[in-house]
């Protein structure tokens, strides 16, 4: 055992605690600590224990944005100092020593990887919780229900979203995924006297719970196959019986596969998604529907490149296919008849993860940066739809539906615009970044020869042309209903009107000007 | 047939029943006791796999504390009807129950057995070569042993292990505030439960 021990210490396993860690994972320990010092603040704030007093929500927020504006830049700095760096732009954290495929020497495989790809994500990540936080407050206040607690744990998923594109192991992937999606659960429930908000946590807490356990089961069958649970370690060993893969290795992968699909809503895999939107508080469900959404992709992603590039093509690729196109079609048809808003865009969500997921089987180098281009421009789109809606919301309602919407030109022209260009962006109308987004992710699918698939994707994004259609013809084209409960436009907080102006104007920027992001996301290709 | 086989055989037959008899239980306390009772089973293959971390972790976590826990639920949150006798909420549950556990084994089983890695009757499972940096002849020793576990878990598993420590500080939290309403609206409860018992004796001495 001594010897053991020993012999790690020599090969340099504790060069874990380099103190470049530290700056590599900025983003992710400036949030830590920020989480610490809400829940201190909130514990020495009390003069009696008890429910009163504590941490206000505007300081909970104040710290909140504080902070994660600061991981912003620590991000940011990071990505310039990769570069600098002699050993390239990805630094592996954590390695572990494996065979390598002579099995003559010994090579170094990091558990975590820090290079442009996560940290893109991270920023991404940010400016969610950002631009979330911001709109928490005035939700809340009109809810007049106390929750500060809410910030550290939207902060805690923010950094379970931030750690899981950096995993390069099964273990620190699951960890991750659990510590991104167990503060959801709690965050879908809010509100404790809304019923619907209760079915909302019950039905994502028993699917994700379920989806975990695929999940573990899988990742256990692949250690038993391989012996470890490094990405590394399982594409050797994946290359190197290529043609007779092991049949308990791929149901282990098909596993951890129906684990992450459910995460991310693909069909059939998806009935949750419908209710559990509609259901949680509407600042939630944005949160939700793009962080959950980046992370797992990301992840997801990582895992298609960096373990899977081995295997036969059919073993994977196909159901992966399949997948998509009928998350495309189940999405699309589904959201034709939407009257609610947050079900429409549930609903357009699934549409929106086949696309995606066209873009991740196409297993082309650059197709990693086509997904992130795309998550960029679907996060921004959708969380500005979804605080749009937490803004138009009539008391007593938290959601918007169609015959609600009729004449919001005349009674609020600003935001019947913003809301258009969001929807379009979501389309792949011209000149938007959901535009784009298709662009790059559908040339990559077409490279890797789906193009039939393609040509489906392109059918099935002019089908959700109509649904979107439908809700901006009823902003400025049709009547009123008299008698009708009408949307209650208040006067717009200052928090609001500024994540407006992100999330469209980044729409706008990014689909005139696409070049801007894609030039950076050139570093974030992955595979070898 | 050896004693390491024997005892595997018992363990086997006994942890298999088991389970089977905690689904088909109605009573949700006999449920708890037959899960028990396979945690304790898998206490006993483990150790035969010579891996003694895991056996006492099994016994100690999932044997000991975690049933304890799932017994004071059952006892503290279900009343005494469903106690002694859980309906089905979904009418022949056991028929899809029963279809999908047999496919998922047919897939696993046919896996197995089409692998090669069944030979007259021993499973072959893992590769010694890939398995452990540092202690490559000898895996099982390293990670059967919490000497072994220490050294991973400060090292290359640094990580997840102090993502656990952020999950159960989610965990904590999102328990603190779903509990802190469910108490409060208990204690309201209770308050409206006093005011009509009081207005009931009212009633009664008016009258």
């Amino acid at each position: 055992m001594i010897l053991a021990l020993q012999s790690t210490l020599e090969a340099g396993h504790l060069q874990a605690l380099d103190r470049s860690l530290m700056i590599a994972l900025a983003p992710v320990v400036i949030l830590t600590i920020a989480v610490l010092v809400l829940l201190l603040v909130d514990y020495f704030g009390r003069k009696h224990p008890g429910p009163q007093g504590g941490i206000s929500l505007q300081n909970a927020s104040t710290i909140t944005i504080a902070s994660t504006v600061l991981a912003l830049l620590g991000t940011l700095g990071t990505w310039g100092w990769l570069n600098t760096l002699p050993n390239g732009p990805s630094q592996g954290l954590f390695p572990s020593m494996i065979p390598s495929a002579s099995a003559a020497r010994w090579d170094f495989a990091p558990a975590f990887v820090v290079d442009h790809f996560f940290l893109f994500v991270c920023l991404l990540v940010c400016v969610v919780v950002i631009i979330t936080s911001l709109n928490f407050i005035p939700f809340l206040q009109r809810k007049e229900r106390y929750h500060a607690e809410l910030f550290p744990l939207l902060l805690l998923s923010a950094i379970g979203m931030m750690l899981i594109t950096g995993s390069r192991d099964l273990i620190t992937t699951f960890m991750s995924l659990e510590l991104l999606s167990l503060p959801l659960y709690v965050m879908c429930g809010l509100n404790d006297k809304n019923r619907l908000n209760k079915e909302s946590s019950l039905k994502y807490f028993l699917m994700g719970a379920f989806a975990s356990g695929f999940f573990v089961f899988g990742a256990a069958l692949i250690y038993g196959m391989a012996g470890h649970l490094n990405y590394t370690v399982i594409q050797n060993m994946i290359a190197e019986t290529a043609q007779s893969v092991d049949p308990v290795m791929l149901i282990g992968i098909g596993l951890v596969g129906v684990g992450i699909a459910f995460k991310l809503g693909m069909v059939p895999f998806h009935a949750w998604v419908p209710d559990v939107y509609q259901g949680a508080p509407t600042p939630v469900t944005a949160f939700m529907a793009t962080g959950v959404k980046v992370a797992m992709f990301a992840a997801a992603t990582r895992i298609v490149l960096e373990c899977l590039p081995g295997l036969q093509a059919e073993l994977w690729r196909d159901a992966l296919v399949l997948f998509a196109c009928l998350s495309m079609l189940v999405g699309n048809l589904f959201a034709l008849h939407q009257m609610s808003a947050k079900r429409l865009l549930a609903f357009s969500a699934i549409a929106h993860t086949g696309y995606l997921a066209l873009g991740m089987v196409s297993g082309t180098p650059a197709s990693g940066s086509a997904v992130l281009f795309y998550l960029a421009g679907y996060t921004f789109a959708s969380l500005g739809a979804f605080l749009l809606i937490t803004w138009m919301a009539p008391d007593g309602q938290d959601d918007v539906f169609l015959d609600q919407m009729h004449e919001l030109w005349q009674k609020a022209p600003k935001a019947a615009i913003c809301l258009t260009i969001l929807l379009l962006s979501m389309g792949g109308f011209p000149l938007t970044a959901g535009f784009f987004g298709k662009f790059v992710v559908f040339k990559e699918a077409w490279l890797a020869g789906l193009s039939s698939i393609v040509i489906f994707a392109l059918l099935n994004s002019a089908v959700s042309f109509y649904y979107y259609l439908r809700f901006v013809i009823a902003m400025y084209m049709t009547p009123a209903v008299p008698g009708e409960a009408s949307l209650n436009p208040r006067q717009m907080p200052g928090g609001y009107v500024f994540s407006m102006v992100m999330t469209v104007g980044l729409t706008i920027i990014l689909g005139v000007l696409p070049q801007l992001l894609l030039g950076a996301l050139d570093l974030t290709n992955l595979g070898s | 047939m050896d004693g390491q086989l024997l005892a595997w055989w018992v363990l086997a037959i006994v942890g298999s029943l088991s389970a089977v008899m905690m689904v088909l239980s109605r009573n949700p306390v006999h449920s708890v006791l037959y899960l028990v009772a396979n945690f304790l089973t898998l206490v006993g293959i483990y150790f035969l796999l010579s891996a003694p971390m895991m056996a006492v972790v099994q016994f100690v976590v999932y044997a000991g504390a975690i049933m304890i826990l799932f017994l004071f639920v059952v006892m503290f949150f279900m009343s005494p009807e469903a106690r002694r006798w859980l309906r089905p909420e979904i009418k022949s549950q056991w028929v899809f129950g029963t279809l999908l556990t047999v496919m998922m084994l047919t897939v696993v089983y046919i896996s197995l057995f089409t692998s090669g890695r069944v030979n007259q009757g021993e499973l072959e499972m893992g590769r010694p070569t890939i398995a452990m940096a540092g202690a490559a002849e000898n895996p099982r020793e390293e990670l059967g042993h919490p000497a072994g576990l220490g050294v991973r878990m400060f090292s290359y598993h640094a990580l997840p292990f102090e993502i656990a420590g952020l999950l159960l500080l989610a965990a904590l939290l999102g328990a603190v505030l779903v509990a802190r309403d469910e108490r409060s609206e208990g204690r309201q409860h209770l308050a409206h439960e006093f005011e009509k018992a009081e207005e009931a004796v009212a009633e009664e001495v008016q009258a």
